[in-house]
């Protein structure tokens, strides 16, 4: 069962050294429960620091960040937060299946616990995202596409309602990213996880999301949200229909809107 | 088979090269001093080193295994002292600036005016040469080990938290093997500077261990036992210096620094 995400007013200090700078200021986010949405906007614009606010690794200055019914802190405690960065960060010393079960060693410190269903056993996932038979490699001795998989099963192995990657398939060659996006968005359309993915990539947010919100640049705040209302599942070719290229001009518009017509 | 012969090439290349240039640099010598006639007091030869040290082997490895047992006794004192000194450091930064200054003296005070006080203090026994190889041992054990706690990967230190993972979780799983490499570098200049630690110590007491050999012959002029107790010495040192890179090999199968040899 996925939760659903809410940010309200959401603001960010950096507080360094007598220094302050405002990275997000007045940011207003919702997912519904089983949504996938993008946030794009400029570099700098605080979309890596929003996410680290809904994961709960940052404690917001003002307003609110909630999933479910309850904080950040809350979905921790009961594992509910699936993690993705732009670098996958494995352990080099664990072998892959070793790597993948990782968070399933933190104890949990709640009742709930979490069921773990036949669906993310270390085989199972390994299957999912296509590299059964991996299981005792190295990171060492995998690919940049072959090790965000592998972080991507990691992300998924304690079976997260709510899953937050940030610009996941960015350190990716072109020709991997675009199979990775459809490989997510067959994940992400299976498990019915709510999704909250930072990219700067126009096509991918259309592509694989529900609803893409805009952030301006410093300080951050939510200008606009385009509802994408292509149908699912997301085929390969629908990124050549008429509707979708629509969507893409529209981001692109919203997007130059604002002291920055760069969007990267 | 094949595998084995493959084996075997690799381990030749690495061992006849240096022996044979050591083979070179000993015959050179040899040649040198008995063509100059040097006097056996001043410089002997290699082969009356060598046959000094065949003729009383038993003598120089009881001596021998002294010195080694204790610098290995301080050296595994001072590196789990300062492993868990670095263990607390890393985790709080009020800690590292109150106790980091203080190993700092510690470290740059030598060990030659150390060792003479412990031995007041200490006495002849073995009690102060270990205690002078785990000093040795412990700053450079303690700064690496630091670093290596503090120097984890990002990501992984936010995947952790967001999965409310405790602090001893967080240490057992990503600081403490982040620090092995680091650790094992520090470990490559701590063993052999434990040896010269409890050398010295020997130097300033007691009649075991071979640098109580050294202090003894040096006074007689006894040239040939002086120099086979310094080339026993070496030999240890090479000794422990080759377990310790292959320890790191196979600790550190996974990391993808290139290790030497």
């Amino acid at each position: 069962m996925s939760q659903s995400i809410k940010a309200t007013q959401l603001q960010y200090v950096y507080d360094g050294g007598g220094r302050n700078l405002t990275a997000l200021d007045r940011v207003d986010l919702d997912v519904k429960p089983g949504e996938f949405v993008s946030v794009v906007g400029p570099s700098g614009c605080g979309k890596s620091t929003l996410l680290k606010l809904i994961a709960g690794l940052l404690v917001p200055t003002n307003g609110s960040v909630t999933i479910g019914s309850g904080p950040p802190a809350k979905a921790q405690k009961l594992k509910n937060i699936g993690l993705m960065f732009q670098e996958p960060g494995l352990l080099p010393w664990r072998t892959v299946a070793q790597n993948i079960t990782l968070p399933t060693e933190i104890a949990p410190n709640s009742s709930y616990g979490n069921q773990s269903n036949s669906d993310n056993t270390p085989k199972a996932l390994l299957r999912l995202i296509g590299l059964e038979g991996f299981a005792t490699y190295y990171p060492k001795e995998l690919s940049g596409g072959m090790k965000q998989r592998v972080a991507l099963a990691r992300a998924l192995a304690a079976s997260p309602e709510v899953l937050l990657l940030d610009e996941p398939l960015a350190a990716l060659d072109d020709i991997t990213r675009t199979s990775m996006r459809y490989e997510l968005i067959r994940i992400c359309e299976y498990s019915n996880l709510s999704v909250v993915m930072v990219t700067h990539n126009l096509r991918e947010a259309v592509l694989m999301s529900d609803k893409v919100a805009i952030l301006t640049s410093r300080p951050g705040s939510t200008t606009a949200t385009v509802t994408i209302n292509l149908p699912r599942p997301r085929i390969q070719g629908i990124e050549d229909t008429l509707a979708f290229i629509e969507y893409e001009q529209k981001l692109k518009n919203l997007l130059s809107i604002g002291t920055e017509t760069d969007i990267k | 088979m094949q595998k084995y012969f493959v084996g075997f090439m690799k381990l030749s290349s690495y061992t006849i090269p240096p022996t044979l240039a050591l083979f070179l640099l000993l015959s050179i010598w040899e040649i040198w001093v008995r063509a100059a006639n040097v006097p056996i007091y001043i410089f002997p030869a290699p082969s009356i080193i060598f046959t000094r040290l065949f003729q009383d082997m038993g003598f120089f490895l009881s001596h021998g295994m002294t010195t080694l047992t204790e610098a290995l006794l301080g050296f595994i004192l001072g590196a789990t002292i300062a492993m868990t000194g670095a263990t607390f450091m890393a985790h709080s930064r009020l800690l590292e600036r109150s106790l980091l200054p203080i190993a700092v003296m510690i470290k740059v005070t030598p060990i030659v005016a150390i060792a003479p006080i412990f031995v007041i203090w200490f006495g002849f026994g073995s009690f102060p040469k270990i205690l002078i190889a785990s000093l040795i041992t412990f700053f450079p054990v303690l700064v690496n080990g630091m670093s290596g706690l503090r120097n984890v990967d990002p990501v992984v230190l936010d995947l952790l938290n967001s999965l409310n993972a405790s602090r001893r979780e967080i240490y057992f799983k990503l600081r403490l093997p982040s620090s092995m490499p680091y650790l094992f570098a520090a470990f490559k200049i701590s063993i052999p500077l434990s040896v010269i630690g409890a050398v010295v110590g020997e130097w300033f007491s007691g009649d075991r261990g071979l640098g109580s050999v050294i202090i003894v012959s040096h006074a007689n002029l006894d040239m040939p036992t002086l120099f086979s107790a310094i080339f026993v010495l070496a030999g240890i040192g090479v000794a422990l210096t080759i377990i310790v890179f292959y320890l790191e090999k196979k600790v550190l199968r996974w990391h993808d620094s290139s290790v030497i040899t």
